[in-house]
């Protein structure tokens, strides 16, 4: 009797182990991929043509969403400018990446475009800024994922 | 009793499992660009962070938007003092800010770090008789610096048994060399901390 008693508790035992550590490692390694991404145009003419393009990965539109695209010209440079919104009641860690590419959609100088850390309270609605690497830039995107482990 | 036996094999399989990797090391290469929070020591993610931010900075600063709409202004880099308890390259983040300013197209710089090999060449070009005098470089036809790229990073931090605390404050100024007055300054802050976990270290 004594000798099964003890094999159940060591079963739970065992059980136990197994559903902490599938739970450690499911939480550990929690990263997605690309989240979102974004892109203003400037037309032919000249003039700004915004397209906005917002590809969500559907576990990060749980949490965030981009509420503004725009681009402005700093003399001759790009300058974009992306709102952010949580919505989320916690405070999120994330990172994003701007990519530049030139009026024949190449990407340009992408040595220069680290990935950046990103905290969002509850509820908090922030604006990010980048600078074009250089005046060739005519769209940016922006990527935003969960900060890696 | 069978059990036991099926309880011993899927632990025996666990351990193996776990020591099985241990001993050999692995070697991947990593993304250059990716954000690393390995320790809360200057990073560098740290200083692709702070050169993203000043030369953006720089850049749409008004005064220096118009000056920089009209020409190409020159600059020569002073080293950034490093007044942190870490040893810091601070040589590699003005090399990093001078390599994007450079880059955008906007800026000029000089570069008084190769001064003496450059004396050595104008000097051979004009004393060994190799060259075609009317392409030899002339002495005393560089052009002289308008700006100075100076700075500072501090850092404060706080810690007590699980928790570390890091603040890094990276200033930048530009003084204009003509006339003392710092044309354009800037600040970049970067917090990091790290935390024991429950378990250990």
């Amino acid at each position: 009797m004594n000798m099964l008693k003890e094999i159940k508790l060591l079963k739970q035992f065992v059980l136990g182990i197994l559903v902490f550590s599938s739970v450690v490692v499911l939480s550990g390694c929690g990263t997605s991929g690309i989240a979102g991404s974004a892109s203003v145009v400037q037309g032919p003419d000249g003039n700004l043509q915004e397209s906005r393009v917002v590809v969500y990965n559907p576990w990060l539109s749980r949490y965030i969403k981009i509420t503004d695209l725009k681009s402005v010209f700093v003399g001759d440079l790009l300058q974009a400018n992306v709102t952010v919104f949580s919505k989320s009641l916690d405070t999120l860690n994330l990172q994003y990446k701007f990519r530049w590419y030139n009026s024949g959609s190449i990407e340009v100088a992408p040595e220069f475009s680290p990935w950046q850390p990103l905290i969002l309270y509850g509820k908090e609605t922030k604006g990010i800024q980048a600078i074009a690497p250089n005046p060739s830039v005519k769209e940016f995107k922006i990527e935003i994922r969960s900060q890696e482990k | 009793m069978k059990n036991s036996h099926l309880l011993i094999g899927v632990l025996g399989i666990g351990v193996f499992t776990l020591s099985g990797c241990a001993s050999t090391p692995v070697v991947r290469y990593g993304d250059a660009q990716s954000l690393q929070t390995v320790s809360t020591d200057f990073s560098s993610s740290d200083l692709q962070q702070i050169t993203s931010s000043m030369v953006d900075s720089l850049l749409v600063f008004p005064p220096m938007a118009e000056v920089i709409s009209q020409r190409r202004p020159v600059i020569t880099v002073d080293s950034i003092k490093n007044k942190t308890m870490q040893h810091i390259d601070t040589e590699s983040v003005t090399d990093s800010i001078r390599t994007k300013l450079i880059q955008s197209g906007k800026f000029r710089f000089i570069d008084r770090t190769t001064d003496e090999a450059a004396i050595n060449e104008v000097k051979t070009q004009q004393d060994s008789g190799l060259v075609d005098k009317s392409t030899a470089a002339q002495f005393g036809k560089q052009i002289g610096a308008e700006y100075m790229l100076t700075g500072n990073i501090s850092e404060i931090e706080q810690r007590d048994a699980r928790l570390k605390d890091v603040y890094y404050k990276i200033t930048l100024n530009l003084k204009n060399l003509n006339t003392g007055i710092l044309e354009w300054s800037n600040e970049k802050e970067i917090r990091k901390t790290s935390k024991r976990s429950t378990f250990g270290s």
